[in-house]
């Protein structure tokens, strides 16, 4: 038998559309496997619109197979009294339908127990469905939800109807108000219907009639080819953003898509101020000329009306835009970008953090001096110029009416400006990454920028006293924090200790002593930080640990390390090595090893090559070629370990062995504390 | 379709969904959600049905009668159905065609945009609602008023009328817009608007606006404190105009903006819960009424 499911809604948000197919898709297999409903291996398709969620499955059977259930009732320590049964083995036996006599007694790891064997009729699939089919509504999980009905499960929208069918016949399973029949309903406008629905086989192709494509691949891909080719026609070429090809298939049920034009004259304005425009705020597809430009059209989808008023409509509406900017960027032009810094006094950064302004100064200083530290002195005057010009765009009118724009503007308004190139880039960049996945900036400017940037914000945050707490994190420290440790991965030379030095000097002035309290808040935040990015990526927490417990001095390598660890920590030698280690930690003191003998000396005479190979190794990054190095520490210390007695009686021999361990422990612990890795 | 016959039409069309045609509410408010019709009735579990027409003060928007778009001070036709009807989206698209957008000649969207309002202790999910490409309608599924859970669902449908008479009349910007044959909205409003954007970004007293927000405050705690709501939230509209001029004026910091929200919504919370216990004393005289609400 076959089965089809549709939730139907007003319009849900863009943006849950397809992960709530997929686990709606999900939930359902799930819930008719557990029913036992399903009959051998299942197949499942699953629809999603705006308006509607939908998922089909087949084979199932007519009912549940007939089976037989044990349960576990007491103890037979509790279950009889002098040879007699108790009250709580009669229970049992009662509730199970049989009599104590015909329970089984059997040894479990918890002692000897009484079992009961029952046979359970199979119910019918149609009983078990309308229980099981609201339940998976409820497990569904959306971002933000609302009440809508009593004793109905909050959802993103109102349910408005719903449907089920099995094998042709209405699973009437009801949701608050709402009870399932064997109608579906189509476009909106032109075709809402109710239309019936005989099977699941027949769901798609009724919709298909009702002017919906319920395959949401169908509807992307159609929205992507309708708009390529609207731009074809006239020999230019559309550029489709994922996110915006998600989007707007996720905003219309019948995507067609349809060519649109503006006045020439607002292609004075730069590129990303149309092009973000039109994306952020029309959803519609830029397009360009053969040669790159971007011409004055734009590609569109629309779901309903009429191809000419719909265009002439949203041309109407992006020409007042375009207006609008155009206005904005001839005002702002009226002076330099540079010119504006002195406005930056005027916009407060936070309480207790001081103006833009202050921060345009924090920041000029600490991209010049992480310039030095990190290797590219050449790169200091730039820096210290893109530090001084990078937020003078939050006081352009265009910024204030899109904040999206914010970076990109200085870059455009510093490139007119006739600013140096590499400036012109570094504060373009600085705003990059946005989110946790964003690209990161290019250029060796734009990432020490952009990491001045965020060690500056972190740093005030956190020294003023403003730790996100629990998943409350207004200032968005979280997200500066994955921000500086991804581009911190670009500058492996670049020390913490060093950067937070730079960063908290800027804050001396405002905040005083309280500054110098980031300074052991900010390597915990940013472990913790890394910890959880781990775990987000799948890595074994455990090495994760080890790695960080090795400590974050620099924390551009630590997932580099963590590579390592996990490459080396597959081989087979791996473990009596980590317990090696771990004696060698709990017995290791700081001490002189002067006069080593025999196996002491063997062993030293080894820690010391790996202290002088591993620097190189270490030093280029080839952290699992320094594992590996460190790992042929094994042989002389298990050597150690069993010729000689550690804890010795004689004082100096005592000390002498325990000051080898020391060294051994820390060439050991440099990529990670493989010692905690021990399962004792 | 003049503006003012568009008003007659939402009025036309809406009374015959069985909504009171209301009034506007005579204090500066920034949304026609704060009129009375709409705060307090959409509290409790008893059934409203109204429309209206409200004029909106946004201070922070005005634009000295100058751009095309934007006002110190726009109107906003506000319908409140409650509880919600499940096919809600339908009646408002007829309410468009009453208006002269109908929607199989135009595409319309609906796109997720939720709503808040913290110095009221307010917010729904909803969309704005968008006729080729322009935003013409917020729509929102109350969650909660005045700091209150809701537990009969209430729908708000706003229109924003000046944005869409220009649409339909085809005109680029809003002081082009047919009042009525003979008079155009630059004709009635292009001088006021001038006066508020002067006044609210210039010339405004910041004393006085602090001492209005003040005096507004304690008032309304006093009035509140004799179980007055009504009379009491008359203040809290009067204490969140002095907020929102305050800000366009450049006098409040952002540190302090968090502060005076807070003061705002403590006093909304207030007339809510009073506004709550006394229909409940009443007995919810609405509740179970029929007029032509289902």
């Amino acid at each position: 038998m076959e089965l089809i499911v549709e939730f139907g809604f007003p319009e849900l948000p863009s943006s849950v559309v397809a992960q709530a197919e997929q686990d709606l898709r999900a939930l359902t297999l799930s819930a008719v496997q557990d029913a036992l409903l399903a009959e051998g291996d299942l197949e499942a398709e699953s629809y999603s619109t705006p308006r509607r969620l939908a998922v089909r499955l087949s084979p199932l059977r007519l009912a549940q197979p007939d089976r037989e259930v044990e349960a576990r009732g007491p103890s037979v320590a509790q279950a009889f009294k002098d040879g007699q049964p108790t009250k709580a083995a009669e229970g049992f036996a009662r509730s199970q339908g049989t009599d104590v006599a015909h329970l089984e007694r059997r040894e479990t790891p918890q002692g000897e127990y009484l079992f009961a064997k029952r046979k359970v009729a199979g119910r019918p699939a149609k009983e078990v469905l309308l229980e099981i089919l609201p339940q998976v509504l409820t497990q569904m999980r959306f971002p933000r939800t609302m009440r809508w009905a009593d004793g109905a499960p909050r959802l993103p929208r109102p349910l408005i109807w719903a449907m089920g069918l099995m094998g042709g016949e209405v699973l009437p399973f009801a949701i608050g108000p709402v009870t399932a029949g064997s109608e579906t309903y189509g476009h909106r406008v032109t075709a809402p219907g109710p239309h019936a629905v005989e099977s699941a086989k027949a769901y798609a192709c009724v919709l298909r009639g009702a002017d919906v494509e319920p395959d949401r691949a169908v509807r992307r891909a159609r929205v992507a080819d309708g708009v390529r080719a609207a731009a074809e026609e006239q020999g230019l070429r559309a550029e489709i953003p994922e996110d915006l090809l998600d989007e707007v298939t996720d905003l219309c049920e019948w995507p067609m898509a349809f060519l649109g034009r503006f006045e020439t004259a607002y292609l004075e304005l730069p590129e990303p101020v149309l092009t973000a425009t039109m994306i952020h705020h029309q959803r519609f597809f830029p397009v360009r000329e053969a040669d790159g430009r971007l011409a004055a059209r734009f590609a569109a989808v629309r779901n309903g009306g009429q191809e000419d008023v719909v265009r002439r409509g949203n041309e109407t509406v992006l020409a007042a835009r375009l207006a609008d900017a155009l206005f904005f960027f001839k005002e702002d032009r009226r002076q330099t970008l540079r010119a504006r810094r002195d406005q930056l006094r005027g916009i407060a950064y936070a309480p207790k953090l001081g103006t833009l302004y202050d921060r345009s100064v924090r920041l000029a200083h600490l991209a010049g001096k992480l310039a030095e530290l990190a290797g590219h002195p050449d790169l200091k005057s730039t820096l210290e110029e893109a530090g001084a010009l990078a937020l003078c765009d939050r006081a352009t009118a265009l910024v204030r009416e899109l904040p999206e724009l914010e970076g990109t503007m200085a870059k455009a308004y510093a490139q007119l400006d006739g600013e140096g190139d590499a400036v012109c880039r570094a504060v373009g960049e600085r705003v990059r990454p946005r989110g946790a996945e964003d690209e990161l900036p290019e250029t060796p400017e734009g990432t020490l920028l952009a990491l001045a940037d965020r060690l500056d914000h972190l740093v005030g945050f956190l020294a003023s006293g403003r730790a996100p707490t629990g998943s409350q994190d207004p200032f968005g420290l979280r997200r500066a924090a994955i921000g500086a440790l991804r581009l911190w991965e670009r500058l492996p030379g670049l020390s913490l200790p060093d950067a937070l030095d730079a960063a908290l000097a800027g804050y001396s002035g405002l905040l005083g002593d309280a500054a110098a309290g980031a300074r052991e808040q900010l390597p915990v935040f940013l472990a913790g930080r890394l910890a959880s990015r781990a775990e987000e990526q799948g890595h074994d927490a455990r090495l994760m640990q080890a790695v960080l417990a090795a400590g974050i001095e620099h924390p551009g390598n630590v997932f580099a390390r963590l590579a390592a660890l996990e490459e080396v920590a597959e081989a087979d030698e791996f473990t009596p090595l980590v317990h090696a280690a771990r004696r060698a930690k709990n017995l290791a003191k700081e001490g002189d090893d002067f006069g080593a003998v025999g196996e002491e000396a063997a062993l030293l005479s080894a820690v010391e090559s790996v202290e002088r190979e591993g620097d190189a190794l270490f030093a280029g990054g080839d952290y699992a070629g320094y594992l590996r190095r460190a790992s042929t520490l094994y042989a002389p210390l298990d050597r150690f370990f069993t010729e000689l007695m550690i804890m010795s009686e004689v004082p100096e021999e005592r000390s002498r062995r325990q000051a080898i361990l020391h060294r051994a422990h820390l060439v050991l612990s440099r990529v990670a504390e493989i010692a905690a890795l021990s399962a004792e | 379709m003049t503006l003012q016959e568009m008003i007659f039409a939402l009025h036309r069309f809406w009374a015959d969904e069985g909504c009171y045609i209301g009034q506007p509410y005579d204090i500066e408010k920034g949304a026609g959600t704060m009129n009375p019709l709409t705060f307090f009735r959409a509290l409790g579990p008893e059934p409203w049905r109204v429309g209206y027409v409200e004029p909106s003060r946004r201070p922070a928007d005005a634009r000295f009668g100058e751009n095309p778009n934007r006002l110190y001070q726009h109107h906003q036709y506000q319908v409140i159905l409650k509880p919600c009807p499940a096919n809600v989206q339908d009646i408002y698209l007829r309410s468009l065609a009453a208006i002269g957008l109908d929607a199989t000649v135009h595409d319309v969207r609906f796109v997720e945009d939720n709503w808040e309002n913290p110095s009221t202790g307010s917010w729904g999910l909803g969309w704005e609602v968008w006729i080729d490409g322009m935003e013409v309608t917020q729509f929102t599924y109350f969650q909660q008023m005045g700091g209150i859970e809701l537990l009969v669902l209430p729908a708000e449908i706003t229109y924003g009328l000046e944005r869409i008479a220009a649409y339909v009349q085809g005109v680029s910007n809003v002081f082009d817009v047919e009042v009525m044959p003979g008079l155009k909205y630059g004709d009635l409003f292009r001088r006021q608007e001038y006066e508020h954007s002067a006044y609210s970004f210039n010339h405004a007293s910041v004393e006085y606006l602090q001492t209005t927000f003040q005096g507004s405050e304690a008032e309304a705690e006093r009035a509140s404190a004799e179980g007055l709501y009504f009379a009491a939230y008359d203040h809290v509209l009067r204490m969140s105009h002095a907020f929102n001029l305050l800000e366009a004026r450049g006098a409040i910091a952002p540190a302090q903006r968090t502060a005076y929200i807070g003061r705002i919504r403590d006093r909304a919370r207030e007339v809510a819960e009073l506004c709550v216990a006394d229909r409940e004393r009443q007995g919810f005289p609405l509740e179970g009424r029929v007029l032509r609400w289902s």
